[in-house]
């Protein structure tokens, strides 16, 4: 064990260069799962059947691939449709789609969960649709939607991890090649040490997001409107 | 972009033998994961000093860590204790302990939306803890938790394709390998793609018949 | 005249060639130019290859032979952008422009060529097996009821589910993976390129190659398809590289002398044939 510690102390710059890694990571695919996820949740609140049916197919879809699937096949399959596609990026657009698809899910219950009144009051004073959404149902599905959106976020950070599979030098696969280099040069394999330090930082990051989330449910629970708090998609939603 | 469809023909057993295996981890793995759940949520609840914490602590530890990273540490990181499982066993273990400490919180969750009024009649009784919950609180616990254990089974079987990270030949496994040696990733992804679908769509929907059917005394 | 003077003439006449032989590479493509250096893949676990030296480094004679490249190129050795690259996702790497040459090991086989292009071959390269000093095997065929270890997208993947396919096979990702599940028993035998698999059993006793060679193929860098002026360029390297001697030296840098010959064999002299 006390090997392990004398590799990660060594390795010190290389896992904070996947720390980093996985860090961009995540708020790049957060952006982008935000925007994703407001759009199609915002559209999966409105009228026309037809608009809700799509929204609902996508979301289908990218919560019942599992993850892992997906990322491969935007990273095998990008260069087969002509778009060569980095690792980093595939990565990215893989979790942004699948983040997304859960954004939108949150983002639906956030909106739907604002009171009918709200919304009849808007229409009785003339308001157009766009500004509908704009002013009064937006900003109140915020607070309904921030705790289900930190546990998300630790979600995100957590599937960072699959980057390691094709290539993204994220923590993982930084643990991965220190003892990858122990193995071959030094005959000694530090895996156990290693793969649990990696397991304690991503808890240490994970449960930190976890209880925010926990503690702004508590606080930002009921809605003015009393429905129940919108829920974080459970890690097993994975 | 051709689609090689003599070359997906030639696939198929492998595909099968995949297919198969992604079954056999997944059904022992959902076996082994509700008797965590079950287990875990009574030494919870009956309040054993140090299990109960021991399983808060491990539920929250996974749930707060990657899977894939729980797989390796399995996979390879454990054979430094002396616990060296094979390929299918590491899989197993870990989709296992995974799945487990999401059941621990769809019982408790089960048990805690028990009426306050059958515990006491419970304890009007004279019934133990113990009696209690094998009696009483497990049977209502399953019932109303159901939908969110199902649901985490079906997660289970969706995510059993993160073994093939470790090299283990389940279907997502297969279909990898033969896209590193043989390049024909459209085809391979395609068999995928729907393949997942088809199973996570098929299973959802079991599970919501299975629902439906068990509100029926409850429907006016 | 005298001694001295048809000696400098001498001298100055193979300068002059030197400098001519220099120029022969053909122009540097505009697209790879445009990068400022070269961007290479690499194997990081395949001694003595594509390695990671004691320093962390790169090392290795294919490592050399692309800085040797950046060197040509782009006027300095260390105008390189290595990258590591493992068997599965090399050509994908290659594919989505993460890397514009591959110098890994790679292995000239018809499904690769399908998707990538192949320069001209600079070695040959077989397969063998490394067991346990003890290990009952000893051919090719006594592996036929047991577990191989190997990496997924090799050579040796491929010769398996084409010559043995009902083989119990455990692919790996990397080759200190395989090397782990050899060591630990998860599988009886761990196929690789023998000349990996040579450096492994020099240094670990425990350890012993079947020496039965198989699958042998020949390596080439690996390139994009329809990019023929790089192409071009790349083979033109390797030829010089050759004429130049400089596989010798690389190989007395990377391969200690006791175990060099099958290497050098493998740059200078022709494939032989096997299964």
């Amino acid at each position: 064990m006390s090997y392990a510690l004398q590799q990660i102390i060594e390795n010190a710059p290389l896992l904070l260069i996947g720390l980093r890694a996985t860090l961009m990571l995540a708020v790049v695919t957060l952006a982008a799962s935000t925007a994703i996820g407001v759009v199609l949740g915002t559209l999966a609140t409105l009228r026309p059947r037809w608009i809700r049916a799509c929204v609902a197919l996508y979301v289908e879809v990218f919560r019942d691939i599992p993850l892992i699937v997906t990322i491969f096949a935007i990273f095998f399959g990008a260069p087969f449709l002509g778009v060569p596609l980095k690792p980093f990026p595939a990565v990215a657009l893989g979790l942004s789609l699948w983040g997304g698809a859960n954004g939108a899910e949150i983002v639906r219950g956030g909106i739907l969960s604002v009171s009918r009144g709200q919304r009849e009051a808007a229409t009785a004073l003339g308001l157009r649709t766009w500004k509908i959404y704009l002013l009064v149902l937006w900003p109140q599905a915020l607070r309904a939607v921030l705790p289900a959106y930190t546990g998300l976020l630790a979600l995100i950070v957590q599937s960072t991890s699959l980057g390691a599979l094709v290539g993204v030098t994220e923590f993982l696969k930084a643990g991965g090649l220190i003892i990858e280099r122990s193995t071959v040069m030094q005959g000694i394999n530090p895996a156990f040490g290693i793969y649990f330090f990696v397991l304690c930082t991503y808890f240490a990051i994970c449960s930190v997001l976890t209880l925010a989330s926990r503690r702004l449910e508590r606080r930002l629970g009921r809605q003015a409107g009393g429905g129940p708090a919108i829920r974080a998609p459970d890690a097993s939603r994975l | 972009m051709e689609f090689d469809l003599a070359y997906l023909a030639k696939q198929v057993p492998a595909l099968r033998a995949g297919f198969l295996l992604t079954v056999q981890v997944s059904a022992i793995a959902v076996l082994l994961s509700v008797g965590i759940g079950l287990v875990g949520a009574c030494l919870r609840v009956m309040r054993v000093p140090v299990l109960a914490q021991a399983v808060a602590a491990y539920v929250e530890f996974i749930r707060n860590t990657p899977l894939l990273v729980q797989l390796f540490f399995v996979f390879f990181g454990l054979p430094a204790l002396g616990l060296k499982l094979s390929l299918f066993w590491s899989g197993v273990l870990a989709l296992t302990l995974w799945a487990g400490a999401f059941q621990v919180e769809n019982v408790r969750g089960g048990l805690a939306a028990i009426s306050p009024g059958l515990r006491e009649a419970a304890r009007a009784l004279a019934l133990s803890r113990g009696q209690y919950l094998r009696l009483v609180g497990l049977p209502m616990a399953v019932r109303t938790g159901l939908p969110s254990m199902l649901n985490t089974c079906v997660s289970l079987v969706k995510n059993s394709a993160y073994v093939s990270a470790i090299g283990l030949q389940d279907l997502a496994g297969v279909a990898f390998d033969r896209i590193a040696s043989d390049f024909r990733a459209f085809e391979m992804l395609a068999v995928l793609l729907v393949g997942y679908l088809a199973l996570v769509l098929s299973l959802s929907a079991a599970v919501r018949l299975l629902e439906h059917r068990l509100q029926a005394p409850f429907r006016a | 005249m005298n001694k001295t003077r048809f000696a400098a003439a001498l001298l100055a006449l193979g300068l002059v060639a030197g400098q001519a032989a220099a120029q022969q590479l053909p122009p540097l493509p505009q697209s790879i130019r445009d990068h400022g250096v070269l961007r290479a893949g690499v194997r990081c676990d395949q001694p003595p290859y594509g390695f990671r030296g004691s320093d962390g480094g790169f090392a290795g004679v294919e490592v050399e032979m692309a800085r040797q490249m950046a060197a040509w190129a782009f006027g300095a050795a260390d105008k390189i952008d290595l990258q590591c690259v493992t068997a599965d996702n090399r050509i994908p790497q290659l594919n989505a422009q993460r890397v514009d040459l591959l110098i890994a090991t790679l292995g000239v086989t018809p499904e690769r060529a399908r998707v990538i292009d192949f320069s001209d071959a600079y070695r040959w390269g077989g397969s063998d097996l490394l067991v346990k000093k003890d290990s009952p095997i000893r051919k090719l065929d006594d592996v036929r009821n047991r577990t191989v270890v190997m990496l997924r997208g090799t050579t040796q993947a491929l010769w398996f589910d084409a010559n043995m396919p009902g083989l119990q096979s455990l692919r790996l990702n990397t080759a200190s993976d395989a090397l782990q599940a050899l060591q630990q028993d998860r599988g009886e035998a761990y196929a690789h390129d023998a000349a990996t698999l040579i450096v492994i059993a020099a240094r670990d006793p425990s350890l012993r190659l079947v020496g039965e060679p198989f699958a042998i193929a020949d390596a080439a860098v690996g390139l994009r398809k329809n990019e023929p002026q790089w192409a071009a360029w790349v083979n033109a390297a390797l030829a010089r590289m050759k004429a130049e001697g400089l596989y010798t030296t690389w190989l007395e840098r990377w391969v200690p002398a006791e175990i060099r010959q099958p290497y050098t064999d493998a740059f200078m002299k022709p494939r032989p044939a096997a299964r």
